[in-house]
């Protein structure tokens, strides 16, 4: 078809235009902006080529401004890009005597883009992807059926194959095979250690402070390092430069607030952002139950141009959550948490000179709080400081970058048996290398040089990416070695469970390590209709994995396994006029087994039920994943359902009450002795499958000049009993959110 | 196209309205009853707690009373244990349990079978050396025994019988140390106290209140199974839970000689 459309405009061209354009030039100009802030963007490079091979080009000034005096008439490749930014890319018709403009808005490239687009224009493509990388704009986080008017990162997430929570409340997420503190999550670079909020739709991460937001399922580079399953990276734009911008949006789940502008018009600018929970006091009067879960994040970012080749920028995030998970009508779950990471970073970017220098400097914190009404009363915290500086060498199409990183953290915890505290430095260095070998074919070679402390020393972590690109298919592979020394220790087997207690691989062991190989294909099968598959294998040693008891007090024992992840992820994205929809498929296996022919316990007191192999209680097999949003006049039609199968949960045989051994024989009759759960082989059920659908219908009117969009919706809008928890010694069944109605409202200025 | 979007309609259909909600977490078939006791040679009633696991987690114990059968598998002799009322605890009368035999209990009922063997360990072999010296001030008395395969507790005790007139006997229980070692021939020393008055600052009479007759001294030591030896949290219970252990008592008498008792100011028996 394009073909066609090319070969038409060039005999349209040949038979009407080229007589007039012969002897008419035309004129083509326009201005180029930082997408987020909207500050001209000073020498940034445009680049025109013609059908015919000839290549022309300019340069913006200092307002951002260029100008094409003398352009013939004809179609035209053109390429902008500016150190830093994700250059455009688009096909213009010119005609003769036309004066032309063209904006470009380019964002950010805080870090470097790995995939190849499909196509040859994105049009309106908000997520990108290659071998194990999601790429997510702010722009596909608006189309999902998120109660309340505040897109959010998590909700996406839970959208893509491979990628689920253990429930929608909790704020623990499994990517491929990992565990929810395999997963490094930074924003700008900070690590955030439980980014996501109690209520599953929510994270630290609002899209309204999102420039974009990488998520590696696997196959990361040498860049990131210190997890072994996945990386979640959310780039935040910066506050307008230009004049005051904000927005307000009221709703029951979530309130927000965003205001942004310019401290210094065109070069300093600030961004704010808060948010806060309502859903636990609108909830007994809107909907007549108790939604106990309270939570929030507040955001904050000062941007500076300090000179025309430098920048800096402080960086502030706070999240708080708590509620009662109840497990049942008399089980409480008391938990609460709270994140703080704050950040400085500088670059510069010489114009005499193609390196790119970034240093930067960030404090994280945790601390949590965990309390049931059977176990004793937990607390844990983690403190980590982080330095990094990188050098990016631009050489032509191929790039070169040098990092060095020092990490310290210090851990203290309590869980129920008294204080333990502890502490661990970490350094090193990595180069990651993207040499661009043809226009189609890109190999990115890496290695990390990561010192462990406490486990095996200096590691040597490898890291292989190749891209080729053939007409209209991208074809992707990805590969890499992993080894983290801090691990996060939590029970798998209660899915209230949102304590982490950090700590870190005991001294002179193995520390968890991982191999990935992913390999995957996307491709254009038509106008508005990509499709992508991809297969991973991750090979996992010296999982530690916590166990139970069998003793109703949750004592925990921790094995160290290995084992295996591998899965295939479909996925099937529609784009048209008046709907965009997206189809995804993820069939996964998750086994682990023990290592050297040890065995697994689930139990306490007497001998127990033991496994060779098991499927851990994040092996869901099959998930699917159905987004629609449809443009009907002034109003859009969002839909969102999604299935995933069971998860592995550990049978009972019954309950005992035993005495303990020694107990004096006059004692047998009389002792009433203790509960003792009998468990079978671990994990051996499967839990009942999840689904669920969620509607918006949302509609944008202009209100005093300005945007106010109003939202109605419903969350699990056919009222899907989800089992949230089964509990054992009462026999009760919990279920996740309800059928719950909501409305939002929310203004931009 | 019209039977494609049937053939979704009816899936869609099937998965919303189909899908089971509640989980079922009882795993069937497994381990049946929780067993404790201890085969106990010393005793005329071995005493056995059997509990049926039950699916509550709370509440009193299963109300089942399986049958519950003791053998002795090397003379072939079985019995049923008796099930006593208001408690989980069952009782196997006579015979005594004998020491060196392999014993099997077997529980029956609704749940299946459980099933326990335990073999009751062997007398230590006890070899005693007469090395009292004649005009020292202490008694010393080595043993020797051979606990290969079994285990020695720490109880070694001498009794000594006095006689206070009119009044009734009263026996003084003196536990000596014992150190624990390797299997094999093994010694341990009696130290004896070095006089008489030790014995009446026990009681608390003046000594010329009191007749003081030394009785005997005896030698005891408690033998526990190889089932001991496993670690805690593991059973010996097939297809079930709990744990049925046994145990030998063995007492030798060490004998008295007159110039021991007179060394220590006994009165020599009549």
């Amino acid at each position: 078809m394009r073909t066609r459309i090319q070969v038409l405009v060039v005999a349209l061209l040949l038979v009407g235009g080229a007589p007039l354009a012969f002897g008419q030039q035309a004129t083509l100009s326009g201005q180029v902006r930082d997408a987020g802030s909207r500050v001209p963007l000073v020498q940034a490079s445009i680049v025109l080529q013609g059908e015919t091979g000839n290549t022309t080009g300019a340069a913006t000034d200092t307002t951002g401004v260029f100008t094409f005096r003398s352009v013939a008439a004809g179609r035209y490749y053109v390429r902008v890009s500016h150190i830093g930014y994700v250059p455009f890319t688009d096909t213009l018709d010119v005609g003769a005597g036309e004066s032309r403009r063209l904006d470009v808005a380019l964002r950010p490239e805080i870090y470097e883009v790995e995939e190849i687009t499909v196509g040859a224009d994105r049009g309106g493509d908000a997520v990108l992807s290659s071998a194990g990388l999601t790429r997510i704009d702010p722009e596909a986080l608006g189309r999902l059926p998120t109660p309340g008017l505040s897109p959010d990162l998590s909700s996406y997430l839970l959208t893509l194959p491979g990628v689920f929570a253990a429930a929608d409340r909790g704020g623990q997420l499994y990517i491929r095979g990992g565990t929810p503190s395999q997963n490094l999550v930074l924003i700008d670079g900070m690590p955030l250690y439980q980014p996501f909020h109690v209520v599953g739709f929510y994270s630290a991460f609002p899209a309204d402070i999102i420039a974009n937001a990488d998520v590696y399922a696997g196959g990361f580079g040498a860049r990131y390092g210190g997890r072994i399953s996945s990386v979640i990276d959310v780039s935040t734009r910066n506050g307008n430069k230009d004049r005051i911008a904000g927005s307000a949006s009221l709703a029951p789940f979530l309130t927000s607030m965003r205001l942004e502008g310019p401290l210094v018009p065109g070069k300093v600018s600030f961004l704010l952002s808060g948010r806060e929970s309502m859903i636990d006091r609108i909830a007994p009067f809107a909907l007549g139950e108790s939604m106990p879960f309270r939570f929030g994040d507040y955001f904050g970012k000062f941007h500076a141009f300090l000179t025309e080749t430098s920048s800096f920028s402080a960086t502030a995030i706070r999240t708080h959550d708590s509620g009662d998970l109840r497990t049942s009508s008399s089980r409480s779950h008391s938990t609460e948490w709270n994140n703080a990471a704050y950040g400085l970073r500088y670059t510069f970017l010489p114009t005499d000179e193609a390196v790119m220098t970034q240093a930067a400097v960030y404090l994280s914190h945790l601390d949590s709080h965990n309390e049931t009404t059977d176990a004793p009363e937990r607390q844990a915290l983690v403190d980590g400081v982080h330095a990094d500086i990188l050098f990016s060498y631009l050489l032509g199409a191929s790039r070169l970058d040098l990092g060095l990183f020092a990490r310290s953290y210090w851990f203290s915890y309590d869980l129920g048996y008294g204080r333990e505290e502890d502490d661990v430095v970490e350094g090193g260095g990595y180069i990651d290398l993207r040499f661009q070998v043809t226009p189609s074919f890109r190999i990115k070679p890496g290695i990390r040089i990561h010192d462990f402390s406490y486990g095996i020393g200096l590691s040597a972590e490898p890291r292989l990416r190749l891209t080729f690109r053939d007409g209209n298919s991208v074809y992707s592979a990805a590969w890499g070695q992993y080894r983290q020394q801090i691990m996060g220790l939590s029970s798998p087997r209660d899915p209230a469970e949102t304590f982490t207690a950090w700590s870190v691989a005991p001294r002179y062991q193995r520390v968890p390590a991982a191999t990935h190989y992913i390999a995957s294909w996307r491709g254009r099968l038509a106008p508005g209709v990509d499709f992508s598959v991809e297969g991973y294998y991750k090979d996992l040693q010296h999982q530690a994995f916590s166990s139970y008891t069998g003793e109703v007090e949750k004592a925990i024992q921790t094995e160290r396994l290995s084992g295996k992840a591998q899965g295939l992820d479909f996925r099937l994205e529609l784009s048209h006029s008046w709907f965009t929809g997206f189809l995804g498929y993820g069939l996964a296996s998750v086994k682990y087994r023990t290592k050297d022919g040890g065995q697994i316990t689930d139990g306490y007191r007497y001998e127990l039920p033991r496994a060779p192999e098991f499927y851990p209680p994040h092996d869901r097999r099959h998930q699917l994943t159905a987004l629609g949003s449809f443009t009907f006049g002034a109003f859009r039609l969002n839909l969102q359902w999604q299935l995933g199968t069971g998860t592995p949960f550990t049978r009972i045989y019954g309950f005992y009450n035993a005495i303990p051994r020694g107990t004096p024989v006059g004692a047998i009759e009389e002792d009433p002795g203790q509960m003792v759960v009998a468990y079978a082989q671990p994990y051996q059920g499967r839990l009942p499958a999840y689904h669920r659908l969620d509607v918006s219908v949302e509609r944008t009117i202009r209100f005093a000049g300005r945007p106010l969009t109003l939202q109605a919706g419903l969350v699990n809008a056919y009222g899907r009993r989800n089992l949230f928890n089964y509990d054992l010694y009462t026999g009760e069944h919990v279920y996740q959110l309800p059928l719950i109605p909501s409305v939002a409202i929310r203004f931009d200025v | 196209m019209r039977w494609l979007l049937i053939h979704i309609a009816v899936v869609a259909t099937l998965v919303l309205t189909g899908c089971e909600t509640q989980v079922d977490p009882m795993a069937g078939g497994g381990p049946a009853y929780y067993v404790y006791g201890t085969l106990n040679t010393d005793s005329l009633v071995q005493t056995i707690r059997v509990e049926a696991l039950r699916e509550t987690a709370y509440g009193p114990p299963s109300p089942e009373r399986p049958e519950v059968i003791l053998s002795d598998v090397t003379t072939g002799e079985s019995q049923a244990c008796m099930s006593r009322p208001e408690t989980p605890a069952y009782q196997c009368p006579a015979p005594r349990v004998v020491a060196g035999h392999f014993y099997r209990m077997q529980i029956r009922g609704e749940r299946g079978e459980s099933r326990v063997d335990v073999q009751v360990p062997q007398v230590s072999q006890v070899i005693i050396k007469d090395v009292f010296t004649p005009g020292t001030s202490a008694v010393l008395q080595p043993l020797q025994w051979n606990d290969t395969g079994t285990r020695p507790i720490s109880v070694v005790v001498t009794y000594v019988t006095i006689r206070q007139g009119h009044l009734p006997d009263t026996t003084v229980v003196d536990y000596l140390p014992f150190v624990r070692g390797a299997s094999g021939l093994r010694e341990v020393t009696l130290d004896y106290p070095r006089d008489l008055n030790f014995y009446r600052g026990r009681v608390g009479l003046d000594p010329k209140d009191m007749t003081v007759i030394l009785k005997e001294i005896l030698f005891s030591t408690t033998t526990q199974g190889s089932e001991w030896e496993r670690p805690q949290g593991t059973t010996n219970v097939e297809n079930g839970y709990g744990f049925v252990g046994s145990q030998v008592g063995m007492t030798i008498q060490i004998p008295i000689r007159s110039e021991m008792v007179q060394r220590l100011g006994f009165q020599p028996v009549q």
